[in-house]
């Protein structure tokens, strides 16, 4: 009966501690990633012309290997540096960094989408430089960014089974341990495959709610609902 | 004539190889409306804005309130909202309030508590008549209700000097004459205020002053009444037939 057997694998020990290790490593490297590309954003974005070289510098780096090289990199190459660090920290080390690569391009498109004269007024109503980016600017790039971003994110939970290559025990690691353990690729396999597709569908949902939440014309609509129903309260009253 | 606001000494502003203001020289006195016309790419809104200080200068400077705040090294005093600026495209805040968007500048400039910022920013949106409109979102007003925010939000700074740089000119004309009151208004509240606009009546009615410009320079600075009387430049004669056509 393998049907009883893919979900005795889909509710094993082990694969639930892999989901947590594949989540935990997916969670981690985005927010490390997104951290570092809005930095970068900003960098590149900045006045100072070497800044701008730095990044364009980084970008053309990371984006220009494969992540799976990176990878590969981080963990024999900086022990060889006297940077040790275990397999976890080092796939959330390179995953981030790539990352951040990628954001940082989809962040600085946000900020170009922000219309100049929102800088211009803030200026005018005499807030400082850190103030319009902190509450004007800020505040309408995330929602210009957060599709591409709701992209990324499931690109990186699935990236993130390139981490089983230096042996961290996520989802993929103990799926190919269980398989060739047991013998039994396709339900082990499936198994990896029926968490991976929950966890995507997850955040497919997490980022339409997000996105919902940060909807003007939304807010907008939920504020005429309130107006109309109290309308309609006072006209009971009557 | 009362104390001088503000006012540029030779300023010249030149993008490339194209110069949009050369040598200009002109003050704004406290309590004024200065309305500033002529032909499209005359430079009028770019004057508007190096008052602003939001112009490099080749040359010249900009002084207010006795201090120089313009020079062609840069902008020398952080003005704090102490100049409104009122742009054709409104520039409202798309993601916050009405209340927040006339609110915001207060908070966070003047550290104003946000209780007391909320209470004056709604006495601000009754005066531009949008009190019943607060807790609407910028894209759900007209251009016209846009505009009025806008002033209001400007106004909760407190400034001395209100900047219209062509506040009706993407407006229709019942819009138009809405803002066109609004900003009657805050000229009778005593606001030092210029103006850049093609709403000749506006200009007739409101103005203390015109200055009529062209290809860059001030070619007449009269008192409004004389400017629509007897213009002194052929340019000026020529610019109101056609106007009035």
């Amino acid at each position: 009966m393998t049907e009883v057997q893919l979900l005795e694998y889909v509710v094993s020990t082990a694969f639930l501690t892999a989901t947590l290790v594949t989540i935990a490593l997916t969670v981690l490297s985005m927010a490390l990633g997104v951290l570092g590309g809005l930095l970068l954003a900003l960098g590149a974005s900045s006045r100072f012309a070497v800044l701008r070289g730095v990044v364009a510098v980084y970008v053309w780096l990371f984006r220009g290997t494969p992540v799976l090289l990176q990878l590969i990199f981080v963990f024999n190459v900086l022990p060889l540096v006297g940077l040790r660090f275990d397999s976890f920290t080092c796939a959330i080390i390179a995953l981030s960094l790539n990352e951040a690569a990628y954001m940082a391009e989809i962040i600085r498109g946000g900020l170009l989408g922000v219309d100049r004269g929102q800088r211009t007024a803030s200026h005018m109503l005499g807030l400082t430089r850190v103030q319009t980016m902190l509450h004007v600017v800020l505040p309408q790039m995330v929602r210009l960014v957060l599709p591409p971003t709701g992209n990324q994110l499931i690109g990186m939970l699935k990236t993130s089974a390139l981490a089983s290559v230096v042996a961290v025990q996520d989802l993929l690691l103990v799926a190919q341990r269980t398989a060739a353990g047991n013998f039994d690729y396709v339900n082990a396999l499936l198994a990896a495959a029926v968490h991976y597709l929950l966890l995507t569908t997850l955040c497919t949902l997490l980022v339409h709610a997000v996105e919902v939440r940060m909807d003007v014309s939304r807010k907008a609509q939920r504020r005429q609902r309130q107006e109309t129903r109290a309308l309609v309260a006072e006209g009971g009253r009557r | 004539m009362s104390e001088i606001l503000i006012e540029t000494q030779g300023i010249t502003k030149s993008y490339a190889s194209t110069t949009v203001l050369s040598d200009v020289s002109l003050r704004i006195h406290r309590g004024e409306c200065v309305v500033l016309l002529g032909p499209s790419g005359a430079g009028k809104s770019t004057a508007l804005r190096c008052l602003a200080g939001l112009e490099e200068l080749q040359a010249g400077s900009v002084v207010f309130q006795g201090e120089t705040f313009v020079t062609p090294e840069g902008t020398h005093r952080h003005l704090r909202g102490a100049i409104g600026m009122v742009f054709q495209q409104f520039n409202l805040f798309p993601h916050l309030s009405v209340l927040d968007n006339v609110a915001l500048a207060p908070r966070r400039v003047k550290k104003v508590a946000l209780p007391q910022a909320r209470r004056q920013a709604e006495e601000l949106l009754d005066l531009v008549g949008l009190g019943n409109r607060r807790g609407y979102f910028p894209h759900e007003l007209s251009g016209g209700q846009q505009q009025r925010v806008a002033i209001a939000r400007a106004l909760a700074m407190e400034p001395t000097l209100m900047l219209f740089d062509e506040p009706t000119s993407s407006l229709d004309p019942e819009h138009t004459r809405e803002v066109l009151r609004v900003m009657r208004q805050v000229i009778d509240l005593g606001m030092t205020v210029a103006v850049v606009t093609h709403e000749m009546s506006f200009a007739r009615q409101s103005a203390d002053r015109v200055l009529f410009m062209d290809e860059g320079r001030v070619v007449e600075d009269a008192p409004a009444a004389r400017f629509f009387t007897a213009p002194q430049s052929a340019r000026a004669r020529a610019f109101l037939r056609e106007e009035d056509e």
